[in-house]
């Protein structure tokens, strides 16, 4: 019954067809109801918020044409309707470097985009246990069970 | 994925609770220890101190410096919310990652947290177990799982 699942609306901003196609490909796969939209870059990014429901929670990769995804985030910062929505950057990037620059522009968390299917799998898993389930996020409604049921 | 933390040798991370509670206190303590988690606590009970202790601590102590801050959204002394600014507003500071814990389930103040600048909201459990499991799962997450930045680095 899909009603007691956990549903998250993600918009995912990710220039790599081959990376989203996978992600589009596990989504029957989660324990979870995911829904997810796509934007190419950091401006798709902001045209899908001016112009769909807001999302749960952004999932956005750095290295993008355009505008890319440190771009996109300290441009969130100067937009006062946007600030509520929880960034988590899933990129290839490991450098330490890339990762405190990534926070001090905004983020909310950073996580290693992985390689193989299975981790990936286990990413998405990871991702809405703790951003749908644990975490409470703006559009929760105020009467739900928001106990940890981990 | 445990990092080794520079300077110290230890392979401990360090979470800060802030707290007023020390009935709560006491709940981490033996939550972590229930769950076996390579975790240093400490803890402040005012939100006054936080500031001054944090910047104490990465000028002149950096080994005590979190990796993670767990903040009651409403302390006596201080909201939350402006402790948040506070820290946001600081470059040596900025980065810490801040999880917002509180009894409420206001969307007004889930909204305002994540527009200070918190990294995420919980609500704190009413049961000994879902305060352990919540507990585990911000270890698993933020220590296990997601990259954290690296405060030992100079600014």
């Amino acid at each position: 019954m899909s009603e007691n699942r956990v549903k998250l609306h993600v918009l995912l901003v990710d220039d790599d067809e081959g990376d989203t196609f996978i992600i589009e490909d596990l989504l029957e796969e989660l324990s979870y109801d995911l829904k997810l939209n796509i934007a190419r870059n950091g401006l798709e990014a902001f045209q899908y918020l001016q112009t769909h429901e807001e999302p749960d929670l952004i999932l956005l990769d750095l290295n993008m044409p355009r505008m890319d995804g440190r771009q996109f985030l300290q441009k969130k910062l100067t937009m006062p309707e946007y600030q509520h929505i929880p960034v988590v950057v899933l990129t290839t990037s490991d450098a330490q470097r890339d990762i405190d620059q990534t926070y001090a522009t905004g983020c909310n968390s950073y996580l290693i985009k992985p390689s193989g299917i299975r981790e990936l799998l286990k990413t998405l898993e990871m991702i809405g246990t703790f951003w749908g389930k644990v975490v409470l996020r703006p559009h929760e409604p105020e009467d739900s069970e928001q106990e940890a049921r981990i | 994925m445990s990092k080794n933390r520079r300077g110290t040798g230890s392979l401990d991370y360090r979470l800060l609770i802030v707290e007023d509670d020390p009935a709560d206190w006491e709940l981490f303590s033996e939550a972590v220890k229930h769950e076996n988690l390579p975790l240093q606590l400490s803890y402040l009970q005012q939100g006054k101190e936080v500031v001054p202790q944090l910047t104490q601590w990465h000028q002149e102590d950096k080994a005590c410096f979190p990796d993670l801050m767990l903040l009651d959204l409403n302390l006596p002394d201080q909201d939350g919310r402006e402790i948040l600014r506070q820290l946001r507003s600081k470059p040596e500071l900025a980065t810490l990652p801040v999880v917002i814990f509180s009894a409420s389930k206001s969307s007004d103040d889930v909204v305002s947290c994540y527009r200070a600048g918190c990294n995420c909201f919980i609500v704190k459990p009413n049961t000994w177990k879902g305060f352990y499991g919540v507990v585990s799962t911000i270890f698993s997450y933020w220590f296990d799982f997601a990259e954290l930045p690296d405060h030992l680095l100079e600014v």
